[in-house]
């Protein structure tokens, strides 16, 4: 299709390639894993920033933090040993569900996480394991949390202001009880009804810490937090499982505006909500 | 026994690798779009974005401009010939009702104007400038609505042809009754009961495409992706008012069809941009293009209300059909037919009654697509089947033993409703139902899961459901085939025909059959399939004929050739050419002495009586025997939130002698999968200005591998008196069998009847709360 | 983070970018668009067994390996592929010569239609270049991006398991 690229980069450092997009700003766009841009690319667009080369393919913990690299592809983390054995192997499982195989071998963990769209299935796993988002302009390294990258104003900055470096979450998530469920027309659907993602910090059967996230429902991937206020010290039982999920049920048909076209999807987001926990509280 | 009745097969009924295979696996074998050639340019078409309107003006001045753009051509460039797209014998029964490019917009993705470019950026920026004055008229897109009083009327204009009722958009109408008693009086039980099937696709890989160039000689040329080469050069010559004579149909490889290229869509448009500019032009059909403005499967709206008494004899039999047909007629009247032809003759009721209505919508055009209105039609009978055995306390099997047709047997609806006009009269020659069911139902396991699944009490219910099935194998007297034969030095064979393989394995099939009659192997015999110029006639691959029609076609010309051999053999071994026989590559004497067939044909082409050896035949057939076959799936549903689950399905399939058994496991298995997906994920859906919102694999979900649940595929052999060594067709019928399946699984389970595919999570767990509320579905309507 | 060297910048000469890649083993220089995306470019320079089915990286019929990896090649510019490694269809065996992993699809009957397939026995390489081994469910995972409507894949999936049998007999004898 019609456009006016002149030339193709590929920087060897996140630093390198954030310095170009900001000096390049509208002229430039950046791809990494598989991108089919004909119809979004704008005619000031004369540089495409392959972001292939960056050496960011790392997924590696430290003491403070689980770090994963921009760059590795979905399949990658599917196949990480590190990452089965991390929170109940929950960063794997989002990866080995998400899409299909040649996705999975193409799409990049960068890309997943900051193309703002509601049925990636990493942002949900990463909201529930209190990641951090490492990313750079070119000059300096900024740390934000989560669920500010998935904030619209600083989505749009992300692959135009800011590159993402890496995903790190902290150490301590390791041995927190996690789990995960989808529902889409087949499990290969790029698309679901909806998804969720549960982390319960646990201390003598009790709930110490916990985070309960939708996917799909709403435009982006989103805490429930009167699920988490309701389930905070509670006992891990299906009680208050059960309780959560009407909570849930209650507070996801507030933030959709009770539209119908979604009432299926608030419903079974509580289900899913209440068996992912059940699965947590037992894992 | 004659070779042509022989039993104890060396090639037929063998598993032969299929002869194409190798060559697309390595990517050398070549599809429509896989030659590259000199100076060809990229046709596009400008698609209606209005689902109803007028239009004023076309405006192509701007867009003629545009550098690198050759021509482009509206409504007023071309004949303004009223035809059908559907590829059907002659004279087809279908609405002449459609123009190349249209004169109104009748729905969104209608084609309204066509442009050739030299590359693909000038042609889509020429697109943008045409500029349609065009005035949006209120639109249809209620199958219901759409012929009562005061909708809007689609096909307005004077000069189509064939529409019944256009003022109430009826393209197409059928009745017919057999009255033995009245109606309902013999019936214990009565049920009434409405179903509606939705729009699909039918996803070939390979997107509709086409080239065309004028050759050498000046003649148009088209290669082109296609199920009917011999009717798209007849249709293509008459909407281009060019003679028939003038242009050459080449079909390459073809990557899937299902019925979606039995249509002449892309060759008319495609071939006047080549005649207006002189140069070869590509088309080819965007995913997005093929989902919205090739074919569909038509939507019915179907009322079955059947009686029967409480011995398992069903009485009464009235079924009628509403076919939402989209914008044209295509095919209307055969499809809707066929809802009825292909089911009512499955349980013999005394009074049977068919009313047939196919309709006019603002919507995409419906086609042929694997299984051809007998997918609708079986969806609702066999639902329907399960409910008066419900009804009458009978066991679901064994209800259906005690009514289905026998072997031998007749039915009054095969003489009145044929494809498009009066049927003719049959008898059953095999029919392996009653083996199907038994050897289905033991390799399911149908008594041991019925028993574990007793006594359910958690969130995920299972349950059990079947469904019993007929086709056709072509349409008798109509469908023709016809096959050429000839021998070269080395004893090997050029067998040319008309019958177009799409990807179904067909070349091999026949080769086969040519193959065991000649007593050579597959390797011996070169297919060339087909090409207008160089292959005797064909309707095409369509109506599960291929194996059949032009089977019986390719063994009459071989045995035609057979007869010139033992002749010439005769001769060289010194014997009467009664005692001769072809086997292993040779011609074998009664006395055990034998010559190659290269000695036979260097004997025919060099030394004696010099000459040709070579068979030439056509058939038509005087039955369409039907394939049966039984399916039983097992669900499981999550009644939290209503997503059903396959968990195995076994379905059985008599086909007669399966001339290839991989291949026709093959062409079940693709069947069943395409109909377990059908089932329960696939839907084009439309916004309320009648765009189809969904138009991409992302979207609109056909099952992966990943997706397809476990399920098994076992052919029942059966010989069939008529078929080529006892074939019949095996293409079509799988697909009529998991929509009712699993609705019967399904209500097994949780106790829900599901009326409007697809089953998905969102409406099984309405019906559930419908349920538990006490309300009383509604059903389709 | 140590810094390495990417590959530095192409630019558009004339219309056209110079790009340097390896396919099948061979160096090859292209001229390619500086918009084209590499299942364009394929297609023009021969390698027609990778297939146009959608174009919008939904059905797996443009499937090639990049650096032994699957990918879609209508969901990548043609300019990407500058350095890496490409093996196409083409690439794996010939009808004289078949790949075992050609000749398991033979065999079993997996190719009815066939527009699908090259992409498919890619597919099958890289899993059987992972995992030697794999079971039907790693199979049915493997070929999930890869869409048919002919087969129902259930001999799609024979014939994977089947070409893994005869990849692990090859290095036995």
């Amino acid at each position: 299709m019609k456009n006016n690229i002149k030339q193709f980069c590929f920087p060897g450092s996140a630093k390198e390639a954030a310095a170009l997009m900001n000096k390049l700003k509208h002229k430039a766009v950046v791809v990494a894993g598989g991108t089919r841009l004909s119809r979004a690319l704008l005619p000031s667009v004369e540089t495409v920033i392959d972001l292939a080369d960056l050496p960011l393919k790392h997924v590696k913990a430290d003491r403070k933090w689980l770090r994963i690299g921009a760059l590795c592809s979905i399949a990658e983390l599917e196949k990480s040993p590190l990452l089965a054995q991390w929170a109940g192997g929950v960063i794997a499982r989002a990866a080995g569900q998400w899409s299909n195989a040649l996705a999975r071998s193409m799409g990049t963990v960068g890309g997943n996480v900051s193309r703002a769209h509601p049925h990636n299935n990493l942002p949900p796993v990463f909201l529930a394991l209190d990641a951090v988002v490492v990313c750079s302009d070119g000059r300096a390294e900024k740390v934000l949390p989560f669920a500010r990258i998935l904030e619209p104003a600083m989505m749009r900055q992300i692959g135009t202001r800011y590159i993402v470096v890496e995903v790190c979450i902290p150490a301590a998530t390791r041995t927190w009880s996690a789990a995960l469920a989808r529902l889409a027309i087949t499990k290969t659907s790029w698309e679901a009804y909806t998804s969720c993602v549960v982390a319960v910090d646990r201390k003598d059967g009790s709930v110490r810490g916990v985070r309960v996230v939708v996917g799909s429902v709403l435009p982006r991937a989103t805490r429930m937090g009167k699920a988490e206020a309701v389930l905070d010290g509670k006992p891990c039982s299906e009680a208050s499982a059960r309780a959560a999920e009407a909570a849930l049920q209650a507070e996801l048909q507030s933030l959709t505006g009770g539209a119908q076209a979604k009432a299926y999807a608030c419903r079974v987001s509580g289900v899913l909500a209440r068996r992912c926990l059940m699965e947590a509280f037992q894992g | 026994m004659s070779v042509s009745d022989k039993r104890d097969f060396t090639v037929v009924n063998h598993r032969v690798e299929k002869i194409d295979a190798l060559a697309l696996a390595c990517g050398t074998a070549q599809f429509t779009d896989d030659v590259d050639i000199r100076g060809l340019l990229v046709g596009r078409i400008l698609f209606s974005p209005h689902a109803h309107a007028r239009i004023r003006k076309i405006d192509t001045a701007a867009a003629k401009k545009v550098p690198g753009v050759l021509a482009v051509l509206t409504h007023e460039d071309l004949p303004r010939v009223r035809h059908t797209t559907a590829g059907q014998g002659y004279p087809e029964p279908s609405p002449y009702d459609t123009l190349v490019l249209s004169e109104k917009a009748r729905y969104v993705g209608d084609r309204i104007a066509a442009v050739a470019a030299e590359t693909a950026e000038a042609a889509e920026e020429a697109l943008s400038k045409i500029k349609v004055d065009y005035k949006v008229l209120p639109a249809v897109f209620d199958t219901m609505e759409a012929i009562q009083k005061g909708a809007p009327v689609i096909h307005d204009e004077d000069d189509s042809k064939n529409i019944p009722d256009a003022a109430r958009n009826i393209c197409a109408k059928f009745d017919f009754e057999v009255k033995e008693s009245e109606w309902f009086s013999e019936a214990d039980v009565v049920i009434d009961q409405w179903y509606k099937t939705q729009w699909a696709q039918h996803c070939a890989l390979e997107p509709h495409v086409t080239i065309t160039y004028i050759d050498g000689d000046g003649r148009l040329v088209i290669r082109t992706s296609t199920q009917v080469p011999f009717h798209c050069r007849r249709i293509t010559a008459r909407v281009l008012q060019r003679p028939l004579k003038s242009i050459r149909v080449i079909k390459p490889r073809i990557g899937g069809g299902f019925g979606s290229k039995q249509e002449v869509l892309l060759e008319p448009v495609c071939a006047a941009l080549t005649l207006a500019t002189r140069r070869p032009v590509k088309f080819e059909l965007s995913r997005k293009e093929t989902f919205v403005s090739s074919r569909t499967r038509h939507p019915f709206v179907i009322r079955l209300k059947t009686g029967a008494r409480k011995d398992g004899i069903i009485t009464d039999a009235h079924m009628e059909v509403y076919c939402d047909n989209g914008a044209y007629g295509a095919h209307s009247l055969t499809v809707m037919m066929c809802s009825g032809s292909h089911t009512l003759p499955m349980y013999q009721a005394k009074n049977s009654r068919f009313i047939g209505r196919s309709v006019y919508t603002n919507l995409p055009v419906g086609g042929a697509y694997r299984g051809f209105g007998a997918t609708q039609g079986f969806f609702a009978w066999e639902s329907q089947m399960d409910m008066m055995a419900e009804k009458i306390g009978m066991d679901p099997l064994d209800f259906r033993r005690k009514n289905y047709i026998r072997s031998g047997e007749g039915s009054p609806v095969f003489k009145a409703m044929g494809e498009g006009r009066e049927g003719i009269e049959q008898k059953i020659g095999s029919c392996g139902m009653d083996e199907c069911i038994v050897k289905g139902m033991e390799a399911f396991g149908w008594h041991e899961k019925k028993q574990r699944n007793r006594n359910q009490t958690g969130v995920k219910r299972r349950g059990l459901g079947c469904a019993c099935l007929m086709q056709g194998s072509g349409i008798p007297e109509v469908d023709m085939a016809a096959a050429s034969i000839k021998m070269n030095e080395d004893g090997s064979f050029n067998l040319h025909m008309g019958a177009t393989d799409l990807g179904t394995g067909s070349d091999t099939v026949l080769a086969q059959i040519a193959a065991e009659v000649l007593g050579v192997t597959v390797k011996d015999i070169i297919v060339l399939s087909s090409d207008t110029d160089l292959t005797p006639f064909d309707v095409g691959a369509y109506a599960s004929s291929t194996t059949f029609i032009s089977g019986n076609a390719v063994k009459k010309a071989a045995l035609h050739a057979r007869e010139q051999i033992v002749k010439v053999a005769a001769r060289i071994l010194d014997e009467e050419p009664e005692g001769v026989d072809l086997r292993d590559g040779k011609a074998v004497g009664k006395s055990g002495r034998s010559c190659a067939l290269s000695e036979v044909a260097n004997t025919a082409f060099y030394y004696h009586d010099q000459h040709q050896i070579m068979g030439v035949a056509s058939h038509t057939a005087a039955s369409s025997p039907p394939p049966f076959a039984a399916h039983f799936a097992e669900v499981e549903v999550d009644i939290e939130t209503g997503q059903v689950t396959v968990l195995g399905y076994v379905s059985t399939v008599d086909c007669g002698t399966a001339i290839n058994p991989t291949l026709a496991e093959g062409q079940n298995d693709g069947a069943v999968l395409n109909g377990l997906s059908f089932a329960l994920t696939e839907e084009m859906r439309f916004n309320s200005a009648g765009a189809m919102v969904n138009s991409s694999f992302r979207n609109y979900k056909i099952y992966s591998a990943g997706d397809a649940p476990p399920f098994k595929t076992i052919l029942i052999p059966t010989y069939e008196p008529d078929g080529p060594f006892g074939a019949k067709s095996v293409s079509e019928i799988g697909i009529n069998g998991p929509q009712p399946a699993i609705a019967n699984a399904v209500y097994d389970a949780i106790g829900v009847r599901l009326f409007s595919p697809p089953f998905t999570p969102e409406k099984v767990l309405a019906a559930l709360e419908a349920k538990k509320e006490g309300k009383v579905l509604a059903g389709a309507r | 983070m140590a810094k390495t060297k990417g590959r530095g910048v192409l630019k558009t000469v004339e219309g056209r970018i110079s790009i340097r890649l390896d396919i099948n083993g061979k160096d090859q220089a292209w001229k390619v668009e500086p918009g084209e995306y590499l299942l364009d470019a394929l297609r023009r320079e021969g390698y027609k067994g990778a297939k146009r089915g959608c174009d919008n990286g939904d059905c797996g019929t443009c499937t090639i390996l990049v650096d032994g990896k699957p990918a879609l090649a209508c969901m990548m510019f043609a300019a990407q592929a500058h350095g890496r490694r490409l093996t196409t269809i083409e690439g794996l065996g010939t009808t004289d010569r078949p790949h075992p992993i050609q000749q398991a699809f033979v065999e079993t009957g997996a190719v009815q239609c066939g527009f699908c397939i090259p992409g498919m026995v890619l597919a099958t390489k890289a899993l059987l270049d992972e995992d030697p081994d794999p079971d039907e469910k790693a199979v049915r995972r493997a070929l999930d991006g890869n869409l048919c409507r002919c087969t129902g894949y259930v001999k799609q999936v024979e014939a994977a398991l089947l070409a893994a049998k005869k990849l692990q007999g090859g290095k036995a004898s």
